[in-house]
């Protein structure tokens, strides 16, 4: 059993523990911190070593989970984008989400909790976006829109980190065409 | 107007009382503590940001004789919109301090807004919304920050956003 393996079956545990708590207890902006390690070890019915042993905190499993979702947020919005405009109906299915129940469940706690995306996520958003844009564009396209293009996957990122967290295939397949229309109007050059 | 030397955190009630020339019992009267003052700024600069938005979007033409300077200016945009000194020492520390909290609800509150102004407008209410949405968190979230960082905007988000008008959002996929 490999070493991060094990890491993320734990971090998995805990997530889906501490979304039951913020059911049970209507986790809100105000109390979001007065969760302890001890309740959230035994809702994962977790030892406070194993805990202590990848985080150093609550406030820390916390932070690491938002980073993390940084990144499942980017990487869903970039297949969403990269599959095309025209493969909407087949990529927006519930079956092919990049993003399990569990952290959309904690993404939404997060949403309701006001725990929001900091400038370090931001950055994970920024380095995802401009490498996959660079990949696909060249990176002429995007230094030449830097401008632009920010204020498009800023946008973007944040309609699709509220989308998860209340998914409805349906209703995300039409408004995908509005953000393809979006793009395709500030760069009529570049089709996906 | 302390706000601009240091941090909130550093600003104590008794510099914010000999500052402002307000007795202390009139102080803790009105406020709990510095934070206050600053929540209750925030909220009317938010209510300001509605406003300039409504009339961005539903009365276009008060701003159509204005000629913009290539780059503009932060006390450009303060002049033009008529943004009372106050608020600007508020967004530089909002922008500041990444409260993203505070751009999601500005935008929120738009939205309902529009939502309530697309059935008189004949707009599909849904696609008025998400434009909207879209469009304020894309200039919010992406201008702001670098136009109070480097004290100017970058003229290609003025272009987005002027081409941000009601009739695309009518058109919807006619974009």
């Amino acid at each position: 059993m490999s070493k991060s393996g094990s890491d993320e079956r734990i971090k998995k545990r805990l997530q889906k523990a501490f979304c039951v708590l913020a059911d049970e207890r209507q986790l809100s902006a105000d109390n979001i911190m007065k969760i302890t390690v001890s309740l959230l070890c035994e809702g994962a019915v977790l030892s406070r070593t194993a805990f202590y042993d990848h985080f150093d905190s609550y406030e820390g499993f916390l932070a690491d989970s938002l980073h993390g979702f940084a990144g499942l947020v980017a990487e869903q919005a970039i297949a969403w984008l990269d599959g095309g405009e025209e493969n909407i109906e087949k990529n927006c299915k519930r079956s092919e989400l990049l993003v399990k129940d569990y952290e959309r469940n904690m993404l939404a706690v997060f949403k309701r909790c006001e725990y929001n995306f900091t400038a370090a996520e931001d950055e994970i958003t920024a380095v995802r976006f401009n490498s996959f844009l660079s990949e696909r564009f060249g990176t002429d396209f995007v230094s030449e829109n830097r401008g632009k293009l920010t204020f498009f996957y800023k946008a973007y990122t944040i309609y699709v980190r509220e989308t998860l967290c209340d998914y409805h295939s349906k209703k995300v397949r039409k408004e995908m065409s509005y953000v393809f229309a979006i793009w395709n109007r500030l760069f009529p050059e570049c089709k996906f | 107007m302390l706000m601009e030397k240091k941090p909130i955190a550093e600003i104590s009630a008794s510099e914010l009382i000999s500052v402002s020339g307000v007795g202390k019992s009139t102080f803790y009267r009105y406020y709990h503590d510095v934070y206050e003052v600053f929540e209750i700024l925030a909220k009317k600069f938010a209510g300001f940001c509605v406003d300039i938005m409504y009339d961005f979007v539903f009365n276009r033409e008060k701003f159509d004789n204005i000629s913009l300077p290539e780059t503009i200016p932060v006390a450009f945009v303060e002049a033009v919109l008529n943004i009372p000194k106050e608020y600007s020492a508020v967004v530089r520390y909002l922008i500041k301090e990444n409260d993203v909290r505070f751009f999601l609800k500005i935008t929120e509150k738009f939205s309902d807004v529009v939502a309530e102004k697309a059935d008189a407008y004949g707009m599909d209410k849904d696609i008025a919304v998400f434009f909207t949405k879209f469009f304020m968190n894309g200039f919010l979230f992406s201008s702001l920050g670098d136009y109070y960082a480097d004290g100017v905007l970058n003229s290609g988000i003025i272009d987005i956003l002027l081409s941000f008008d009601l009739r695309y959002v009518q058109g919807g996929n006619a974009l």
